[in-house]
């Protein structure tokens, strides 16, 4: 049988047995029982998270397009898609919203694309739920674009294909790509 | 000033009244348990939330993500069946430290984002009264942590003496 007083933490509490009475040593364990099980768990379940998250831009332009549009593509959470993709996608037509407030939007937006409403249900309008989706914003540190995918990806709405074009408006207009 | 004075004693004996903070053992804990159902359930949305608070550096918010939810849903369960009470009050106070500090800075900044709280459905964003709540749940952890007498604790079991100094 275990004896929890027997227990070691190898290299944390070296030499040291730890201490079930004593608040750090309760910690230590608590700590330790957690991260085994939940890294644990992640790495078997079927839609466990890459352990590094990093602004995976997609990149790769159209053949990269095709597979991300492709009816069997499954999405878990929104895709981060680079320029050359978003390109792709305006020229099939995909729609695009923008996330930005009103005032920016009539300022100056990608060709066609559709003002975040306040309700996201409302994209329903222009697009049913498995219909691919493109938001954006303002680029660089702005994330409204990605707080509208998770919004759209999530159980009230549930469209299946959310893509972010992380560059956003700063990298279309430097690319001189269709404004309006 | 007397009668003020009875009240702040009635207040203060309350607070540390073993049932009162048996019963702020059982709230907080079915408080962390049903917080970390729904996340663990979906730790993608759960790690969209974190990175919507731009509190952690984006590479970093993957590991909270799969780490959190585990340690409230403990957490919750050492508090309720009495295991490791003081261990589990001290990592409750922590956490309830780091909400505050996170949901105090998104506001700061002015960002209107979901809570992430609890359920993604209640998309309550993030406010005064979500900080209040957790100051309230702060104040609960550390009562708990600070009590006089161990109520219901299954482990480790109440001693009297110093449990610093046995092997």
């Amino acid at each position: 049988m275990i004896s929890w007083k027997k227990l070691q933490l190898a290299g944390n509490l070296p030499a040291r047995e730890l201490n079930t009475n004593s608040a750090t040593g309760q910690i230590t364990i608590l700590l330790a029982i957690s991260i085994l099980f939940s890294f644990g768990f992640n790495a078997v379940r079927s839609d466990g998270l890459p352990l590094i998250a990093s602004k995976n831009i997609v990149e790769g332009g159209q053949s990269a397009a095709d597979s991300l549009l492709a009816e069997s593509t499954m999405l878990f959470q929104p895709v981060m898609i680079d320029l050359s993709i978003a390109k792709e996608f305006f020229d099939r037509g995909v729609l695009f919203v923008d996330a930005r407030d009103e005032k920016e939007f009539r300022e100056g937006h990608i060709a066609g694309a559709k003002l975040a409403p306040a309700n996201p249900g409302e994209i329903r309008r222009w697009a049913s739920e498995d219909d691919p989706v493109v938001t954006y914003c303002g680029g660089g540190e702005c994330d409204l674009s990605m707080s509208l995918a998770v919004e759209l990806m999530g159980e009230d709405w549930a469209f299946s294909r959310v893509f972010v074009f992380d560059g956003g408006m700063p990298e279309w207009i430097g690319a001189e790509y269709p404004v309006e | 000033m007397d009668r003020r004075r009875v009240s702040r004693g009635v207040v203060t004996s309350l607070l540390k009244n073993r049932w009162v903070i048996l019963i702020f053992r059982i709230v907080l804990g079915m408080i962390f348990i049903y917080a970390s159902l729904e996340k663990i359930r979906d730790p993608g949305a759960f790690a969209g939330n974190i990175q919507n608070y731009q509190f952690l550096p984006y590479s970093l918010t993957n590991l909270l993500a799969i780490l959190l939810p585990w340690v409230e849903l403990y957490v919750g369960a050492c508090l309720i069946l009495g295991v490791f009470v003081d261990g589990a009050a001290l990592l409750s106070a922590g956490m309830m430290v780091m909400f505050i500090v996170a949901i105090g800075q998104a506001i700061g900044r002015g960002l209107d984002i979901d809570c992430g709280c609890f359920k993604q459905a209640d998309s309550s964003s993030v406010g005064i009264d979500t900080i209040a709540r957790d100051v309230v749940w702060l104040a609960m952890s550390l009562l708990v942590w600070n009590r006089q007498e161990k109520t219901l604790e299954m482990f480790p079991k109440p001693r009297v003496d110093d449990p610093e100094k046995q092997d």
